[in-house]
């Protein structure tokens, strides 16, 4: 990222206001998710219904900043790493909207599994787990973008894999609890699609980082490898 | 940056011409230090940097301008193609090289002549006066520069009359008349307002069918938008030369990018 100053003060300004509010919405998202696993874990349902409820936020955010990036384009013809911030940054709007979207999701379905008696100590355990990693990483992918470390957002593409694992591993028993147990599928179907939101959040948090390779490198390695990006990146 | 075909290897682009090692030196003031840039044939080259950094300077090695004042003094070459020419050279004759490289200046110039009479000038002085050749090379001229439909039938009102537009359009169509093989723009829309602009924009797109383009901007949403080529220049030096497309995305040095993106150097 190019920290050096434009003449334009308020354009500066401009490109730091949207950096903040893409961050703030990150924060909004962190907290809907961390809520929505919580509700899960304590049964609270209060939690549940505050997160369903605050996820209108997350959306008009999302439209907001979208705004915000629109107007700085029509104002300022950003060009090279300003354009890319600026596009960077309306893609990241996107990915945290969904994650917010997994977290109500999370929310909704809580109340329904906490009540059916299938959700064991261990599952709650190992999803909570799972979720508390796919966290971490969301909150990695942000810190990596304030700081513009490209090596963070390496490391965070490389750690998304890790919880799809394990998430595979907490379905495949899903599954065989299924076979054995017919009469739950639709609790255990809900269950699984827990753990797959969880999946999809540590998706979300690699797409971050993907952006802020882009932003910074001006590279764009949504479809490559870890390979190539580490190769991609580490160059120059 | 027009189109989204990958981009052709530049070692298979024609070249209509090349500076190499060309220094330039107004008296002992050295403007231009060591200049290597090839200009794509009929591709446009916009040549980019901040005031002072030699871009009007570089324009004018092409055709000789400096010439008109002693004390100027060039090194290195420029070389032309297909001939092989090296423009700088002492047997190159000045007259003959501004025939084939024409100059655009930021402020229309017209003569105060007719429009018609405009046109023809540099016609009359490679020594055409048969009539009804003047009328067809005027004609096509004009419509090379958009121009033709709007004065056709005023060709002998004073070509002073016309818009700031229309004259910017009389002075390419002037230099079209003798059938350049490359055309050099400096700033030649900074006296337009942003109708006008785009139409001479619109129209170098079109010319660059048949000519090289060289252009001098200070507007960086032009030259991001009508050239295909960018050099980005600084104080006689050459920073940074590439695809418009990459030096606008995706410069390579961190100089070139903090003037582009609007940044103290
Ligand atoms: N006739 C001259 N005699 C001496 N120095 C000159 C002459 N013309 C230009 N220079 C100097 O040469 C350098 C390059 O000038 P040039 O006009 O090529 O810059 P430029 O990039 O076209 O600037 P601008 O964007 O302001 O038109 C400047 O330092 C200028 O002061
Ligand atoms: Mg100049």
């Amino acid at each position: 990222m190019n920290t050096s100053e434009h003449i334009s003060k308020q354009y500066d300004a401009d490109l730091a206001a949207l950096r903040s509010r893409v961050v703030e919405m990150g924060g909004v998202v962190e907290e809907q998710f961390r809520f929505a696993v919580d509700a899960l874990s304590s049964g609270r349902s209060d939690l549940a219904e505050q997160v369903v409820a605050n996820d209108r936020r997350v959306n008009e955010l999302e439209v907001e900043i979208d705004d915000d990036c629109a107007h700085v384009i029509a104002k300022r013809q950003p060009a090279a790493s300003d354009l890319r911030m600026v596009l960077g940054v309306s893609k990241m709007t996107t990915d945290l909207e969904r994650i917010g979207d997994k977290a109500r999701k999370i929310a909704r379905l809580s109340a329904a599994v906490r009540s059916s008696g299938e959700a064991d100590a261990r599952w709650l355990e190992d999803t909570h787990r799972t979720a508390d990693a796919a966290r971490g990483l969301l909150r990695d992918a942000l810190n990596a973008f304030v700081r513009g470390e490209l090596e963070g957002a390496i490391a965070v593409i490389r750690a998304a894999q890790g919880v799809g694992q394990q998430v595979s591993a907490i379905s495949r028993s899903l599954v065989k609890r299924m076979g054995e147990n017919p009469g739950q599928v639709a609790v255990l179907l809900d269950m699984m699609a827990i753990n797959k939101a969880v999946d999809r959040v540590a998706d979300h948090a690699g797409n971050l980082a993907e952006h802020l390779i882009y932003i910074i490198k001006g590279t764009d390695v949504r479809h490559a490898t870890l390979d190539q990006i580490e190769r991609e990146t580490l160059q120059r | 940056m027009a189109s989204k075909a990958p981009k052709p290897d530049l070692a298979t682009l024609p070249k209509k011409a090349e500076a190499r090692a060309l220094n330039f030196f107004y008296g002992a003031k050295q403007a231009l230090k060591n200049i290597s840039l090839p200009v794509y044939d009929r591709r446009v080259t916009a040549l980019i940097g901040p005031s002072g950094c030699g871009k009007s300077t570089f324009l004018r090695c092409f055709n000789r301008m400096h010439d008109l004042y002693p004390g100027n003094r060039y090194e290195g070459e420029i070389r032309f193609f297909p001939d092989d020419l090296n423009l700088l050279g002492a047997d190159v004759d000045p007259i003959e090289v501004r025939m084939r490289l024409a100059m655009v200046f930021q402020k229309p110039n017209p003569f105060p002549k007719s429009i018609f009479e405009n046109v023809a000038y540099g016609l009359r002085v490679r020594g055409v006066n048969q009539r009804s050749v003047l009328v067809d090379k005027v004609e096509e001229a004009l419509k090379g520069a958009a121009l033709w439909n709007e004065v056709k039938d005023r060709l002998d009102e004073q070509a002073n009359n016309l818009s700031g537009g229309q004259q910017q359009r009389l002075c390419i169509a002037r230099a079209l008349a003798s059938e350049p093989e490359m055309l050099l723009f400096d700033e030649p829309t900074s006296a337009l307002d942003p109708i006008a602009t785009a139409s001479i924009e619109e129209l170098i797109h079109q010319l660059k069918d048949k000519v090289t383009i060289l252009i001098v901007t200070h507007n960086m949403q032009q030259a991001a938008r009508v050239s295909d080529f960018t050099a980005y220049m600084y104080l006689g030096d050459l920073i940074e030369f590439g695809w418009t497309d990459d030096v606008f995305f995706r410069p390579k040095n961190k100089q070139t990018e903090d003037y582009i993106t609007g940044r103290f150097g």
